[in-house]
């Protein structure tokens, strides 16, 4: 096999510069808590966001090359598979003409680089201390890169005063329609609730036992009866969209309690802008992030 | 809902705040109610309740999931424990979603790959299947090719493996190059998950590669790549790959494959393993352990206490299989009906063993003087199945054949302490089968047994050899108990309505009203809880008739007049429209079950014509024949509705069974005899009444323990492990009860008390132990003697030559007693010969013996024998059958009353004419019926027919079963006095002559053709013959009684045919009818004849030429 090792020097300085401009700034509201996302519009942030997202594709790819090597018997080559899904994820260019090119960037490329915020949000709270969740993330599933893949976008264990508890996000973006789109997260909340995803948190939940301390392993099926469980809805969009502060009557059915369900809001001033700018950045990185 | 068995399961479960053992169980039987669809939501059906419970089970499912997978070094039993209740959540789950009574929506394909490899791991095979079902494999993953093919492969062997399916593995589809690498990678992560599963499959039927770790090596190589939490593309494979290893595990533990042949087998045993392990790869608890414990061999002896429906036949067939290579078994059953399950189940089972034979001995314990009525030709590589009654007479009369008895099985063997003659005779009989067949290893079974280690230790101290105890309360399916009432405001709210009506009606002491029913239901188990959480109320749509009654003061009250038999058809109806399989137990009366099975349709639609299948129309036609009349039971299972009582033929409860088994019938109304022994299994059961039979002249402790015994025994039937993992049983007091918002737990349970127990199992105990006291104080007295004791005298050998200690030091009782010691055994055998010889007076030593030989009491045999001498003889008569069998009845004419009594009871000819024999001073109109009646059996004629002779001239074309109806009296008129009594009283007849033949020839010496045709005349009238050609017929040819007269009179004996050959040259005569395919030249056959014989042929090719 080709060697496939990724350049995690240059990762981890994505990921401290991402920790150092992201801010997030905390807010309540009757239903839930608000945390405002800052300073990811700034270039040093959108670059280090290119590089960090393509790693988790890279991630990706490692996996699938060693098990194409083990069950299919032959070895990709790690920076043709790499470049093609950051192109799957991407494309090629930011062009927004076509309905089918609308429809990509609308509904799959905007989406999964959301969902990456979120992830990011995430790994910096495994990283240092953040407002994102009351305690440090001690195992988080990685991002898929099927843009359209059902399922859970983001599921992290952390301990909650040293008691484990499950972190669960459900990512959108959407330049105009925030509410809406904060309307269909909210749906998948209930889902949640309802135990409808229950499946796929078990999936999830299996393969971070590796990272996973025997006693935090221990207390997951409690974790999961007692729904020790934050929501994280988030929504990208453009400034001016969403009051996210008033009252929601969805999220305050919903089954946690006001300071677990933590609606996560990065009001951007150029939507458009600032998403074709991180996938540039993706699309440049893949030399970055293989060594 | 929840028995011992998953009590102690889930005793391993991880406290989770307030989930425990307890609350799991209330979780799972609350929302299993729900599920019914019976009930009566309201106007949403949609219900918030249902939703809620949705959300609880699934919660509780993914909790304890996670746990048995993730939490690190549980316990097995933790793993099995939280994977049946995350199992049970899922199945309940999906019910709830499929009968849309909860918005729940996650995909129920994937929910039941998942329910069913839960159930396989926690170890309940059974229900995984049916969560197999469920699957639905082209819905697994919608996913581009080439993944959906792959997954659909996968989920395909994955169905496969939890249906323990027939046939070999499949191959995945071929892989595509050209597809995308994650997509590559998918479908051949699930190509592999297929190939394990296929693969462990493959090695639990005994086929293609011969390595256990097939399987595993491919799951370790998966699970090892996949559980990484960079994997996160494929955690829904690693997740299923994890299941279906533990699945793996604990499956191939429990292989049947695992079982080693005996030493010495010759191929039969691994023949039968492999067939087996096809069908059924995998032993249930029960089977396991007496593997584990007493194979091969068997060497140790083995009392299994199981619930009913936990694999206990399968228990015996893995002894029986295992013993064969060593000897002949024997598999002793309680009732003739059970006998014949056994034979037919045998035989199928153990159809791969070269030149194997399972036989049955039918009938009674009558003795006969025909040929091959005996054991004496039992051999090696034999199994004879029959019940205690018969293994009885075959010791007396074949000691020999059981020196190579390899093993010995008693079913149902809480038999033994049965009051009455048959627990007496069952223990003898085993005593005497362990006296003299030192080889032979025992096999007790039971489902309502507390003390198999009492047992198990009287085995191993009487034989010296080793004696294990399975006592294991695990079974496969769950019985939510509840019972059968009504709300209170709705009753009123009914009532208060007619109540106007029938204040303005002066005359009218009633009025009829319906109202709906409801359910109260335990949600744990057994009613043992005080506090009402622990039961729930549920309504129904379903409404039957009360009356509202007036009293003499003008104040009403709804009574519990005639509300029971409505009800139970109601509810059975209802329930079987449903979907469910109805068992319906009416205990109070045999009657009944026609007549209310006449009131239900359980068609769920009306116009539906339901085909009957070609057995089942056989088993009518034969019906119609004996009867002379067609069968009111042609038109119930028309409306797939069944019935199984004593008061049908054994072609109509073949019918009913075969109905029920397969489907047709969806309801069956039975007796709660019915519930003893015979496998016919229900997803729901109820239980109309709690009387059984007629309670007068019963002292009220034996009618309770009765009542206790026999309706724990009729839940117990609930449960039918492929068809559904969970059950209901209901009760209908006999006291309507009212419940209010808090339930009604003690009112019903004042009602119906056995709800508080689980199951009937008592400690067995010694019916002989009185007798063995009283012979060890030296006290025997025949004025104060019970009938138990009674009837030891009527088995065991008491004559100048015989030696009753061996066989009294081999007892249950003796060993109970500490008896079983040689000093004691001697001295209690003196004390019996003693007694034996008091009772004789100045008679003949030698009429012990032939009580024995004829399994009278030796009271009985003196009568036999002094009314005998004293009864004017004509040698004219003493040629044939008929007339042997005039002379029985001038006997037993001129016997003392009380006596008569004993050999032929009164109930069983009760109602008939020849009820009156029992009368003192008008007796002649009674003999005369028995005659004319008798007589008329004998010579082949209608049951129709004998109705006119015994009941009266109207009885003619009334085809009813009622019970004032003449046909329910001819049957049991048929049934007990004449084959059981009469044939018995027979047997004793030729005890006395082939005894007093050399003892006192001058009194008892025949000539050959009379010593021949009173040889017969057990036979004769057991089979309802009467000349050496029809009883020919009835033995060798067709048990159908007057199908034989039609061979006899078309297919005569030749002449001279010496009496060795008459068995071979009726087969080959049967053989070539069969193959004839025609009756020609039979001349003119009426079309009833025609049809009967159709159906004979019929039922004979379906059973291979399996003939008794």
């Amino acid at each position: 096999m080709p060697a496939f090792r990724l350049n995690t020097d240059r990762i981890d300085d994505a990921l401290s510069c991402l920790g150092e401009i992201v801010e997030l700034q905390q807010e309540a509201a009757p239903s839930h808590t608000v945390l405002r996302v800052a300073g990811l519009e700034e270039p040093a942030a959108v670059e280090a966001l290119g590089v960090y997202l393509t790693a988790v594709v890279a991630g990706a790819v490692s996996v699938d090359a060693s098990l194409a090597e083990e069950f299919l018997h032959f070895t990709p080559d790690p920076g043709e598979e790499l470049a093609r899904r950051v192109r799957r994820v991407v494309r090629d260019e930011n062009t927004y003409e076509t309905i089918a090119q609308k429809d990509f960037i609308d509904r799959s490329r905007n989406p999964w680089i959301a969902e990456g915020i979120g992830h990011l949000l995430l790994v910096l709270r495994a990283r240092q201390e953040t407002l994102c969740l009351p305690g440090p993330v001690e195992a988080l599933k990685p991002s898929h890169t099927n843009v359209k893949e059902a399922g859970i976008d983001l599921l992290a264990v952390y301990l909650d005063a040293d008691v484990p508890a499950l972190a669960i996000g459900e990512g959108k973006a959407t330049r105009l329609n925030a509410g809406a789109e904060l309307s269909k997260a909210v749906t998948f909340f209930g889902k949640v609730d309802r135990g409808e995803r229950d499946e796929h948190i078990i999936d999830g939940l299996l393969i971070l036992q590796a990272a996973l301390e025997p006693e935090v392993r221990e207390q997951l099926g409690e974790a999961i009866w007692r729904e020790r469980c934050a929501y994280l809805p988030l929504i990208v969009f453009e400034q001016g969209g969403l009051n996210a502060a008033s009252d929601r009557p969805a999220i305050a059915a919903l089954a946690p309690p006001v300071e677990q369900k933590r609606l996560i809001v990065v009001e951007l001033a150029e939507f458009r802008n600032f998403f074709n700018r991180v996938a540039n950045s993706m699309r440049a990185a893949p030399t970055d992030v293989l060594a | 809902m929840f028995n011992r068995g998953i009590e102690q399961l889930l005793e391993a479960l991880p406290v989770f705040a307030d989930l425990d053992s307890h609350a799991a169980r209330r979780f799972l039987s609350r929302a299993y109610m729900e599920s019914l669809a019976i009930r009566d939501s309201g106007d949403d059906p949609e219900t918030a309740l249902a939703d809620a419970l949705a959300h609880d089970l699934s919660r509780m499912a993914a909790a304890l999931e996670t746990h048995a997978i993730l939490s690190p070094d549980v316990s097995q039993e933790t793993v099995r424990a939280c994977s049946f209740v995350a199992a049970e959540s899922l199945s309940i789950l999906d019910d709830l979603s499929r009968r849309d009574i909860s918005t729940h929506a996650q995909q129920s394909g994937t929910r039941m790959v998942e329910a069913g490899l839960l159930y396989l791991i926690a170890g309940f095979d059974a229900n995984a299947a049916v969560a197999a079902r469920a699957v639905d494999v082209s819905a697994i993953e919608a996913a581009p090719e080439p993944v959906a093919s792959a997954a659909a492969f996968a989920a395909g062997e994955i169905r496969r493996l939890l249906l323990l399916a027939e046939g070999p593995a499949v191959d995945p589809p071929a892989e595509d190059a050209s597809a995308p690498l994650d997509l590559r990678i998918r479908a051949e992560l699930w190509s592999q998950l297929g190939r394990a599963a296929g693969a462990h499959l493959d090695w639990l039927h005994l086929r293609g590669d011969d390595t256990e770790a097939v399987a595993t090596g491919i799951l370790n190589g998966l699970i090892a790549a996949l559980v990484s939490e960079q994997a996160a593309g494929y955690s829904d494979l690693a997740h299923l790959g994890e299941l279906i290893r533990l699945a793996v595990d604990e499956s191939g533990g429990r292989a049947l494959r695992r079982v080693d042949p005996p030493e010495g087998d010759d191929g039969g045993f691994a023949a039968y393993r492999t067939a087996r392990a096809r069908q059924r790869p995998l032993l249930w608890p029960a089977a396991k352990r007496y593997a584990d414990g007493c194979l091969p061999g068997p060497h140790s002896h083995a009392v299994v206490a199981v619930p009913t429906g936990a694999g206990k036949s399968a228990v015996a067939e893995l002894a029986a299989a295992s013993a064969l290579g060593r000897g002949w078994v024997l598999y002793l059953a309680p009732t003739n009906a059970l006998v014949r399950q056994v034979r037919r189940d045998l035989r199928v089972a153990l159809a791969p063993f070269p030149d194997v034979s399972v036989r049955t001995f039918l009938g009674g314990a009558e003795l006969s003087g025909a040929v091959e009525e005996t054991l004496a030709d039992a051999t090696d590589g034999e199994v004879l199945v029959m019940t205690p009654e018969k293994c009885s007479l075959a010791l007396r009369q074949s000691p020999e054949a059981f020196a190579s008895l390899a093993l010995c099985v008693l079913d149902e063997c809480h038999l033994i302490g049965e009051r009455g003659t048959r627990g007496v005779l069952a223990e003898l009989v085993l005593a005497h089968v362990l006296t003299i067949a030192p080889e032979a290893r025992v096999l007790l079974m039971s489902a309502l047994t507390s003390n198999p280690d009492e047992l198990a230790h009287w085995l191993a101290s009487v034989t010296a050899q080793a004696s294990v105890e399975i006592r294991e309360p695990w079974r496969p399916t769950r019985t939510l108990r509840a019972a059968v009432g009504f709300d209170r405001e709705a009753v009123l709210a009914r009532a208060n309505d007619v109540a106007p009506l029938l204040a303005a009606r002066e005359k009218r002491k009633n009025w009829s009203f319906r109202a709906p029913v409801a359910f109260l239901a335990n949600l744990e188990g057994p009613w043992t809880d005080e506090d009402d959480d622990a039961y729930v109320l549920i309504r129904t749509r379903l409404e039957v008739p009360l009356q509202l009654a007036k009293h003499p003061d003008g104040s009403m009250a709804v009574t519990r007049a005639g509300y029971v038999n409505p009800t139970v058809g109601a509810v059975a109806g209802a329930l079987a429209r449903e979907g469910q399989r109805v068992l319906a137990f009416l205990p109070r009366s045999k009657h009944y079950s026609f007549s209310v099975g006449a009131t239900v349709d359980a068609r769920q639609d009306v116009e539906e014509s339901v085909a009957l299948g070609i057995e089942i129309e056989a088993q009518l036609d034969l019906a119609d024949f004996e009867l002379g009349l067609r069968s009111e039971l042609r038109d119930l299972l028309s409306r797939r509705v069944a019935v199984h009582t004593s008061a049908l033929l054994d072609s109509e409860q073949r019918a009913s069974e075969l109905a029920f088994s397969e489907d047709v019938a969806h309801v069956m109304f039975a007796t709660g005899t019915l519930a003893q022994g015979l496998n016919l299994p229900a997803t729901a059961v109820i239980v109309g009444g709690t009387t059984i039979g007629d309670p007068r002249g019963t002292p009220v402790a034996e009618q309770n323990r009765r009542i206790r015994s026999q309706l724990l025994n009729a839940f117990g039937r609930a449960g039918r492990a492929r068809t559904a993992a969970r059950s209901v049983a209901l009760i209908v007091p006999d006291d309507l009860v009212v419940f209010d918002e808090q339930g009604a737990a003690s009112d019903v349970l004042e009602a119906a008390p056995f709800l508080r127990e689980e199951d009937a199992a008592d400690a067995v105990r010694s019916q002989l132990s009185n007798l063995i006291d009283l012979a060890l104080r030296g006290e025997i007295d025949e004025r104060f003697m019970r009938v138990e004791d009674l009837a030891a005298f009527a088995v065991l050998p008491l004559g100048a030559d015989a030696d009753p200690g061996a066989i009294v030091r081999h007892t249950y009782a003796a060993w109970s007693r500490n008896a079983s010691n040689e000093e004691s055994s001697r001295v209690i055998a003196g004390a019996l010969s003693r007694a034996g010889r008091e009772f004789l007076g100045e008679r003949p030593a030698w009429l012990i013996d032939a009580a024995y030989l004829a399994g009278l009491t030796v009271q009985q045999m003196l009568a036999l024998h002094d009314a005998w001498l004293t009864t004017s003889e004509d040698r004219e008569e003493q040629h044939t059958i008929d007339g042997w069998t005039m002379r029985l009845l001038r006997v037993l004419q001129g016997m003392r009353t009380a006596i008569l009594r004993e050999l032929i009871p009164e109930a069983s000819v009760s109602g008939t004419t020849i009820s009156s024999i029992h009368d003192d001073d008008d007796a002649d109109d009674g003999w005369r019926a028995l005659e004319r009646g008798l007589l008329a059996w004998m010579a082949g004629a209608t049951l129709e027919r004998i109705a006119i002779e015994i009941v009266g001239a109207d009885a003619g074309g009334n085809g009813s079963r009622n019970q004032q109806a003449p046909l329910p009296k001819v049957i049991r008129v048929v049934q007990d006095a004449f084959v059981f009594s009469l044939s018995r009283v027979a047997g004793g007849v030729v005890a006395l002559h082939d005894i007093g033949v050399d003892e006192a020839p001058d009194q008892w010496s025949l000539a050959a053709n009379e010593s021949r045709s009173l040889g017969l005349v057990p036979l004769a009238i057991r089979n309802g013959c009467d000349d050496l050609n029809t009883v020919a017929w009835s033995r060798f040819g067709t048990p159908q009684r007057r199908l034989a007269h039609v061979f006899a009179r078309h297919l005569p004996l030749p002449d001279e045919l010496a009496e060795e050959r008459v068995a071979s040259w009726v087969r080959r005569a049967h053989n070539e009818w069969l193959e004839s395919l025609s009756e020609d030249g039979w001349g003119d056959l009426d079309a009833g004849t025609r049809e009967a014989l159709m159906a004979w042929r019929r039922i004979v090719v379906a059973e291979r030429y399996g003939l008794d």
